[in-house]
């Protein structure tokens, strides 16, 4: 899991208002950064750091949320940041499932391991089709200039 | 998914330090509700909720790092043994609704036959190894309990004297990645 990385410009005694803007905008640019490679799917850690980096941003916008006066702009940035939490989700639970039972195939007696083998390539077409919906979110973000307007809406 | 508590009370013109001890105090607090429906074994919600507050206690306190000392890093540290040791439950019990469901999905004919016996298989590999898991992961959470882990963190985050002492003993509560690893190994093959 990739550490979170570090917020420039914050100190103890500036405002929790700046210090939150500063955070928020480098927790969105963090996460937006595994976008190619989640998109790319080669390598599944790019999916799981891309979630995590997700949550990390969550947590920062629900506790700040009270420096944020335009309420409605607000609940619906973190709304969206809340379904790339969720779409990610359901893919990486599957990569995580194929990945784990891929180690599993090497160790189970070999009666077992016909239906190991069943069970991955079952898993590795859901798989497939969860990353459609996906595909499909990144579009939309890109279409709906998500980053940009968040980077906006934030900026200290 | 419990829903995240509402953090009541920051002040966004005050200083991003007196802050950090309002918020971070209800995300203990938070994370804290669970200690009780824990002790049940089969709790699989209750666990998953602790998993899921540690984890918002977690990327809340690595938000304020900046206000506090190393003492602070310690106890992150803790609570991300805590959360990899409920994210292990979390797994076995993702893949023990995946496994049944998919041995319900298989027709009911003899070429199956051979199928069902790897995933039966796999199903008596992770009841074992979650319990074998789980049973670690109360062991350190009673280990913690008895060190007074939760008052200490809070009169750190709320910027108390006498955490400085504390955090030192706390530290060597915590089993290394390797021992928790040799610990479950057996279990893997």
């Amino acid at each position: 899991m990739a550490k979170a990385q570090n917020v420039k410009g914050i100190a103890p005694e500036k405002s929790l208002e700046e210090c939150a803007r500063r955070i928020i905008t480098t927790r969105l640019q963090e996460m937006m950064s595994f976008k190619s490679g989640a998109i790319d799917g080669t390598d599944i850690e790019y999916v799981h750091d891309m979630r995590v980096a997700s949550r990390r941003l969550r947590a920062a916008m629900q506790n700040f949320a009270d420096c944020f006066a335009r309420k409605k702009k607000f609940r619906r940035h973190l709304k969206r940041v809340e379904q790339i939490t969720h779409t990610l989700g359901d893919v990486r639970d599957l990569d995580v499932l194929i990945d784990r039972f891929q180690k599993d195939a090497q160790t189970v007696p070999e009666a077992a391991q016909i239906g190991v083998q069943n069970l991955i390539s079952h898993l590795q077409r859901e798989r497939e089709e969860r990353r459609a919906p996906m595909f499909t979110m990144f579009e939309a973000l890109d279409k709906s200039n998500f980053e940009q307007k968040f980077l906006k809406f934030f900026k200290v | 998914m419990a829903k995240a508590w509402k953090v009541k009370g920051t002040q966004p013109q005050s200083s991003y330090r007196w802050n950090a001890q309002v918020i971070l105090a209800v995300k203990v607090e938070e994370a804290y509700s669970w200690a009780e429906a824990i002790r049940n074994p089969d709790n699989i919600k209750a666990l998953h909720n602790l998993r899921i507050s540690i984890k918002r206690l977690r990327y809340s306190m690595e938000c304020f790092t900046i206000n506090y000392g190393e003492e602070f890093k310690d106890f992150l540290e803790g609570l991300a043994d805590l959360q990899g040791q409920l994210g292990d439950i979390h797994d076995c019990d993702v893949v023990e609704t995946v496994l049944t469901d998919y041995l319900q999905s298989l027709p009911d004919q003899a070429d199956t036959e051979t199928g069902v016996i790897g995933i039966n298989a796999l199903l008596l590999r992770y009841r074992e190894m979650r319990a074998a898991k789980y049973q670690a992961f109360l062991q350190q959470w009673t280990v913690l309990e008895e060190a007074d882990f939760k008052d200490q963190l809070l009169r750190i985050v709320t910027g108390e004297s006498g955490a400085e002492t504390s955090s030192q003993e706390f530290r060597h509560l915590r089993p290394s990645a390797a021992e928790f690893k040799k610990q479950t190994t057996h279990l893997r093959t």
